[in-house]
């Protein structure tokens, strides 16, 4: 690097030289003070880069006239300004002005261009940095349990005792543990920290708001007489609570925007319950001798609907009839 | 002449050769000639798909059999053929003629064969006469079996005489001949040990009697099977709302019980260890049905009633234990795509005599026989933390109104007291 530009013995440093790879994150970073600075694959340049495709004495940067300038040194395979990839021979640099040469880019920065806030870290501020509280975790298990416990017991007519209970508990158990564990990992990978009780507690806590909200939705559904709702409202819910799971997930195990963990969380969702969902779907459409029932049953004081007349009630059914006769035409 | 006045004619007994006091190798070597075994032959495998029995009865080269034993033959004329092969090793084709799909007949016309025909027996025998049935069982030759007549059904919703006498698969479509050789029923099925029925030759009269000398066409036939399950179905269900429904009481409930003579109920109760349920069960059902395809049987009703009571199951607990029950169909009517629709369901609570049901609605609608319907009625009732009633009802092959008043009689006619007051 020469020695214009420099004032007194600190040269100012007018702004930074970023080395991007293919994926566009930076490589390596290198203040400039605006004087002539030279880029290619041979060892007396200023910045050397390992690309056979760079020519050794690829292009310089340089101030003109008060214009900070990027020239190509008529380099085999050019150099190219922005994504869109026009060629160039000189170019004036701007704050995040993009250069491409042989396979690689170099980004510019201004000293004084400016950066993006800070983003806020859930792990410690805000509503998801209590997840990685011990008595969370705790919390966490225990509404896990007692949701897995009461599904259990829900599902079993017969008289509940422990050891049978623990067997019925034991799979999602498992399953939870490595839902979380998965996390972990992606969380180390990314990350160099695997969060595991956080995880752990965030699959808990979705286990357990997953049983009471299907609770909820059921009942709901059974006291207002909405049977015919109860599928999608049951999936609504499901993917609702999938996402807010996978969302606080990604919160800790990978580092981008709060929007793209959001989108990431809701195609997830739809996917891990809508796939099974439309698969149902197909195969109710599919044929069957039998009839497909789904009862929704609670106990006589949980209904509030009023009940249909038997004549109303068969009279609505011509509906059906209608339907099945429609079946029949080609 | 489209319709003859045939049936004086085959009813005559005085016409028939009086083989009083015969024994059985002379009944089989007086008739054997009027037997003929029936060969339903796919047109691509060029060789038999099923077999059955048939004799000459009405007019010369006429063959009466089993509407079921050509079945294929009248579902999918483009696949099957059906011929003759006499005892005696001669063969021929047949055409079908015409059919009573209610009570399994058929008539077909023989090519280059007609032997004099067998005369229907105006009336049914003492009981405990001998009869003999012939046939042709297994595929393995003419058979003649001896039995005894036990008269007619009692409970069965479409009549047949009762048979002692052991009548094989094979034998369908084959006559049971009385001691003079005239033909007492027509062999249609068995329930194992000797216990077999016949169709009562009255029938096999009437359809003969109402039989054109030409073959028949697939439309024409699909309108007259229609019609005459329609019809069928009409008479079921007027005889069945013109009486008050007997009920019976379970528990608190008073339930459907046998609807008519024909429907047979079965009962039991259980504890259900190790569950915490207790349960009464009350089936009901028609004992036999009306064959259309393999996979398609009508003109069925089966109802059944489940109480299922807990005194420890919480609520909640005995309330998924009802839901679970209920989505697995307690009655099964067969059916594949080619023959029937999808079931259509629909849900609602219903209020009646101050109960609430939970009620389960679906019908599936007959491809080939238009205004044929099955329907599947379930509910539970919403009475109690403890006790709960299931109750099922699923006809087979009713039209659209008689499944409603059906339906809705049936429920009507449940109700509820509280045993405690």
């Amino acid at each position: 690097m020469t020695e214009s530009g420099v004032q007194g013995a600190h040269p100012v440093v007018v702004g930074v030289i970023e080395m991007l790879n293919r994926s566009g994150q930076v490589t390596q970073r290198e203040p400039w003070n605006g004087s002539a600075l030279r880029v290619g694959r041979a060892y007396d340049n200023d910045i050397v880069i390992n690309d056979p495709y760079v020519c050794p004495h690829h292009l310089e940067l340089l101030t003109e006239s008060g214009c900070m300038l990027v020239r190509d040194l008529g380099s085999v395979n050019g150099t190219y300004a922005g994504k869109k990839r026009n060629p160039v021979t000189t170019m004036a640099l701007q704050d995040g002005s993009i250069i491409q040469l042989g396979h690689s880019q170099l980004r510019f920065h201004l000293a004084s261009g400016e950066v993006a806030a800070a983003w806020k870290d859930p792990t410690r501020q805000g509503l998801l940095s209590w997840l990685g509280k011990p008595w969370i975790l705790l919390l966490a298990s225990l509404v896990a349990l007692v949701a897995l416990a009461a599904d259990a017991a829900l599902d079993n007519p017969e008289q509940l005792q422990l050891l049978t209970m623990s067997s019925d508990m034991l799979y999602p158990l498992i399953a939870v543990l490595i839902w979380a564990g998965f996390w972990a990992l992606l969380n180390r990978v990314l990350t160099h920290q695997a969060n595991f009780p956080v995880h752990l507690a965030i699959a808990c806590l979705g286990v357990g708001v997953l049983f009471f909200v299907a609770q909820l939705v059921s009942m709901v559904s059974f006291a207002l007489g909405l049977d015919a709702w109860l599928p999608w409202l049951r999936l609504l819910g499901r993917v609702a609570i999938l996402t807010v799971v996978i969302y606080a997930h990604l919160r800790y195990a990978t580092v981008v925007s709060m929007s793209h963990q959001f989108v990431i969380a809701v195609l997830a969702s739809v996917v891990m319950f809508g796939t099974p969902e439309i698969s149902s779907v197909i195969e109710r459409n599919e044929f069957s001798s039998l009839p497909y029932l789904e009862p929704l049953l609670r106990p006589p004081g949980y209904r509030f609907a009023r009940g249909e007349t038997v004549d109303d009630f068969l009279e609505q059914a011509q509906l059906l009839r209608e339907k099945a006769d429609r079946d029949v035409r080609p | 002449m489209r319709f003859l006045p045939l049936m004086l004619l085959f009813l005559c007994p005085c016409l028939q050769a009086q083989t009083e006091g015969v024994d059985t190798p002379e009944v089989y070597d007086h008739w054997r000639n009027r037997v003929v075994q029936i060969q339903v032959i796919d047109q691509q495998a060029q060789t038999k798909a099923a077999t059955g029995s048939g004799f000459f009865a009405g007019r010369p080269g006429w063959v009466l059999t089993n509407y079921h034993v050509i079945a294929g033959l009248a579902n999918q004329p483009g696949q099957y053929r059906a011929r003759y092969l006499s005892d005696n090793g001669q063969s021929g084709s047949l055409e079908l003629l015409s059919v009573d799909a209610v009570h399994d007949l058929a008539v077909l016309r023989a090519e280059n064969l007609a032997p004099s025909p067998l005369y229907l027996a105006a009336q049914a025998p003492p009981r405990g006469s001998r009869l003999y049935s012939m046939g042709y069982p297994y595929d393995i030759g003419l058979s003649i079996v001896e039995g005894t007549y036990n008269g007619m059904l009692e409970k069965s919703l479409y009549e047949k005489l009762h048979f002692t006498g052991s009548i094989n698969p094979g034998m369908s479509g084959g006559p049971t001949l009385d001691h003079s050789g005239e033909v007492v029923g027509v062999n249609v099925s068995t329930a194992g040990n000797q216990v077999s029925f016949l169709v009562p030759a009255q029938f096999a009269a009437a359809l003969i009697n109402s039989t054109r000398d030409q073959p028949v066409g697939e439309d024409e036939l699909n309108r007259s099977v229609t019609a005459q399950l329609l019809q069928n179905q009409e008479e079921i269900s007027s005889r069945l709302l013109s009486v008050d429904i007997p009920t019976t009481q379970l528990s608190g409930y008073r339930v459907p019980a046998a609807l008519a003579p024909y429907i047979s109920c079965w009962g039991d109760s259980e504890e259900d260890q190790p569950n915490l349920l207790a349960r009464v069960y009350y089936d009901c059902q028609t004992q036999d049905d009306i064959f259309l395809t393999d996979t398609l049987h009508t003109g069925v009703i089966s109802y059944q009633h489940d109480l299922l009571s807990t005194s420890q199951l919480h609520p909640l607990r005995f309330y998924r234990q009802l839901e679970e029950q209920g989505s697995y169909p307690q009655l099964y009517l067969e059916g594949e795509e080619k023959t029937v629709t999808n079931y259509r369901c629909h849900s609602d609570f219903v209020d009646h005599s101050g109960v609430t049901y939970k009620v389960s609605f679906c019908i599936r609608r007959y491809r080939e026989f238009a205004g044929l319907y099955d329907s599947y009625l379930t509910l539970t009732s919403l009475v109690s933390n403890d006790e709960a009633l299931q109750s099922t009802l699923v006809l087979g092959g009713f039209s659209w109104d008689n499944i409603k008043k059906l339906s809705a009689r049936f429920i009507q006619a449940m109700s509820w007291s509280d045993p405690g007051s």
